[in-house]
């Protein structure tokens, strides 16, 4: 009788102890399902919203982001996507022509379920005058933002403001998502003493306009401010005011934050293989200019700068110019960190 | 697998067999194999050329532009069709590709805007037929509606004149106006089909059903049907298999592994032993080749043949250095202009408001200074704003540094409030006595002298005046 008794007992207990589980367990709901046009975009996604979010990146590490392979699967994301992110800024031309085959109207341009990475980001190389005597400029500047650790934070924060606008009752999710890595990055960035002294939001705007190594000569218990940079910044001290020479344009704004002096480019015009004058010219230029290193994107035909390193001894370095490029980059945060580290390593050779 | 993907593309690749499986049966009889990608490029060309007038490429002028050249082109291979020549038509056919080519990379190498040069490449040369919308296969079928009907009225001479162009001579027809007409509609056809297709994929629709259907038939007829049977077959399959793949070069290849599975087949009913034995042997090797290509479809996505040789970006010599916010015009001091600027949304433009503030101080952008203090959630230029308040005079802004620096988390601003406090303001000896201002007392303070302060101007700080 008494054993009986236990015995429900413990029934009773386990069967309310489940019940509680059950309701501790929120009825899951489907996770929004993003797109993004490229690697580094879909990382910042995954960044910002953790496992709420499902994401697929249409272009991969290695390729070019001018290009993408179409798949019918990736099509298919792409018509059952709650949210697109593409850079914007012309980068990823085929990104009009994805959806407009997929006619998903949830995620066309204009659309709540649109981001534009780029948006309200300050952008390089806008051309002068917008009369296009001089030829056919790209208006809107240097599209290539995610190379640098500041504007990495921009774009996540327009990824979040988009996943909010579709999925207003998982806003704070997502606003504590953003917070969480925008942490990360700015520790990343500046160390741990800056962003205690000076918090995150400063500095990143003292970056952003170009003042922050006048700002860090400013005392603070006796020493100046730049004695306790870590991070990146403290990292790729040894690259200010190095040479360096490009492949392609779109270092910009890695060297602006990094202080590289950027002297050439080995594509004359952009896109076009270099002629011969300008091969002779940038093998002067090299030897006048004493230029150790020259970055390359993993992607970029490698004859020309192999042909440059054995008459003049310039260092290449293959530089991952995406998520994913390279293993050393497998999110946004460790490519910054890979690009610094095989430059300094190219320096160290060179 | 859903399949409702597959609709529109096979659709299109639909319209694209009905058009070119007749189309290369002239093709394949005037032996003219590689004219489509000479027109290609051609039309590409054109576009490119366009560029070079300011056209945006994918605008309707930058198709006439391409269409254009193409009727040049048309006109050159119906000019360069010589009877019993040392130098057959491929030739001409092989140097206009290539020396189109060349000058499209020449004519736009003296262009800034690379950009629009990709687009042309993306637009004329590489399309994939996954990407294919609906107002796209509706454009082109009308475009296909058009040449094909007028191919289905001249259907007669067409014939003729690609088959037995002796005959036709001697019938008295005028070989280069035929010619001339049937290069126009393939360029027009050609420009379409390449745009939603791709190269190698036009290429294939267009040579493998007629070669298949020359393979089985005489009649010209029963070629043209056994060509549509192939090509709705390459399709189908191509596209079902291609779901993790790159859809054109898959259907590709399969239009290749079909057409070899055909040649061994007729080889086996040749009749012939050795040939039977090719033939058999052949079929096993194309199977085999086709249920790896099946299982490959299971594995991750192989890299594209579409996506060679790219690379590119961005063009632009622009400025560089200092970021280029839309930033606060030199002159425009307004008020209202000014009000708006210190309350944006954009810390860099606030910044540089505060900077123009301090070359030009106005009094009575005092009220919009305090409502931008409110809403600063910048602790640097929460000081800027006080400092620049307190320059102007403003008893209020010393109460704003007070609070701040009471308030202020980052240990760094909190000193900067302090020096700014010990800058602006005459503080009584008790409390600047100690390395660190005490909040609270400082606090206190200000509540009970705040009121009396006033500005000492032989000081240049406030005071009070009891001191």
């Amino acid at each position: 009788m008494k054993d009986k008794a236990r015995v429900s007992l413990l029934l009773a207990w386990a069967v309310l102890g489940l019940v509680g589980l059950g309701m501790g367990q929120q009825v899951p709901r489907p996770k929004l399902r993003v797109v993004a046009t490229l690697p580094v975009l879909a990382d910042l996604a995954r960044q910002v919203g953790g496992d709420h979010v499902q994401v697929v990146s249409l272009g991969k590490g290695q390729e070019d982001p001018h290009y993408v392979t179409p798949t019918p699967s990736l099509m298919q994301a792409v018509r059952r996507a709650d949210l697109f992110i593409e850079v914007g800024m012309s980068l990823e031309m085929w990104a009009v022509n994805v959806l407009d085959g997929a006619g998903n109207k949830r995620v066309r341009r204009e659309s709540k379920g649109h981001v534009y990475a780029s948006e309200g980001i300050p952008v390089l190389e806008v051309p002068v005058s917008m009369t296009r005597a001089k030829g056919d400029l790209h208006p809107n500047g240097n599209p290539h933002l995610w190379v640098d650790p500041v504007r990495l934070g921009l774009m996540a924060r327009n990824i979040e403001k988009g996943m909010e606008r579709v999925r207003p009752s998982e806003a704070r999710w997502f606003q504590e998502g953003y917070v969480a890595f925008q942490k990360r990055l700015d520790l990343a960035i500046y160390g741990p003493e800056l962003v205690k002294l000076l918090g995150g939001k400063v500095l990143n705007r003292l970056a952003l306009s170009g003042k922050l190594q006048s700002f860090l000569k400013r005392k603070y218990k006796g020493k100046p401010l730049s004695a306790r940079l870590g991070g990146f910044l403290k990292l790729a001290a040894p690259l200010r005011g190095r040479k360096i020479l490009f492949y392609h344009q779109n270092w910009i704004y890695f060297s602006t934050r990094f202080g590289l002096e950027v002297r050439g480019f080995v594509e004359d015009k952009p896109g076009i293989t270099p002629s011969a004058s300008h091969k002779l010219k940038l093998m002067e230029q090299i030897k006048a200019e004493k230029i150790k290193v020259l970055g390359t994107a993993t992607w970029n035909d490698d004859s020309v700068p192999n042909a440059l390193a054995r008459e003049t001894g310039i260092q290449v370095v293959p530089l991952p110019a995406m998520v994913g490029a390279t293993k050393d980059a497998p999110d946004s945060i460790s490519m910054i960190r890979a690009l610094i580290t095989r430059l300094l390593n190219g320096y160290s050779k060179g | 697998m859903e399949l409702g993907w597959l609709l529109l593309p096979l659709l299109a690749c639909l319209i694209l067999t009905g058009m070119h499986a007749w189309l290369g049966i002239h093709i394949l009889s005037r032996g003219v194999i590689f004219v489509d990608l000479a027109l290609a490029q051609i039309a590409a060309l054109g576009a490119m050329t366009g560029i070079l007038f300011g056209i945006e490429p994918g605008t309707t002028l930058s198709y006439v532009f391409a269409l254009g050249f193409t009727l040049v082109g048309a006109l050159v291979f119906s000019l360069t069709r010589f009877e019993k020549s040392k130098i057959p038509q491929e030739a001409i056919i092989g140097i206009v590709y290539a020396v189109a080519g060349a000058l499209g990379i020449v004519v736009t190498a003296g262009t800034p805007d690379i950009h629009a040069v990709e687009k042309v490449r993306h637009i004329l040369m590489g399309r994939s037929i996954v990407w294919v919308s609906g107002a796209v296969v509706l454009k082109t079928s009308l475009v296909y509606g058009g040449v094909a009907l007028v191919h289905y009225l001249f259907r007669k001479p067409f014939l003729l004149v690609s088959t037995r162009p002796e005959e036709a001579r001697e019938r008295g027809m005028n070989l280069r106006f035929w010619d001339f007409l049937f290069y126009t509609t393939f360029g027009v056809v050609i420009t379409s089909s390449v745009q939603i297709a791709g190269v190698l994929l036009v290429f294939c629709f267009l040579i493998v059903p007629a070669v298949f259907g020359a393979m089985w038939a005489e009649k010209i007829s029963t070629r043209l049907f056994l060509g549509w049977g192939l090509g709705t077959l390459a399709s189908m399959i191509g596209l079902l298999l291609s779901y993790e793949l790159p859809s054109g070069p898959v259907i590709v290849v399969v239009f290749g592994g079909l057409l070899l599975s055909s040649g061994m087949v007729k080889l086996l009913l040749s009749g012939r032993r050795k040939a039977q034995i090719t033939g058999g042997a052949g079929l096993i090797v194309g199977l085999s080749l086709l249920v790896l290509l099946f299982a490959s479809r299971f594995h991750a996505a192989a890299e594209s043949e579409e996506n060679t040789g790219s690379r590119t970006g961005t063009a632009g010599e622009g400025v560089q250095g200092t970021p280029s916010h839309k930033a606060v015009p030199h002159e425009d001091l307004s008020l209202r202009h000014m009000e708006r600027e210190l309350l944006s949304s954009d810390s860099s433009r606030r910044e540089k408001a505060l900077e123009v503030l301090r070359a030009h101080p106005n009094p009575k952008l005092l009220p919009a200074l305090h409502k931008a203090l409110q809403r600063e959630d910048d602790p640097d230029l929460r000081i800027h704003i006080a400092e620049e308040g307190m320059r102007m005079r403003d008893r209020a802004f010393v109460g704003e540094v007070v609070q701040l620096i009471g308030k202020t988390e980052m240990p760094f601003f909190r000193e900067e409030a302090i020096h700014l406090l010990k800058r602006f303001v005459e503080l009584p000896p008790e409390l600047t006595r100690a390395e660190d201002l005490d909040a609270s007392r400082l606090a206190s303070w200000w509540k009970k002298a705040g009121k009396q302060l006033v500005w000492d101007p032989k000081k240049h700080r406030f005071a009070s005046p009891g001191n």
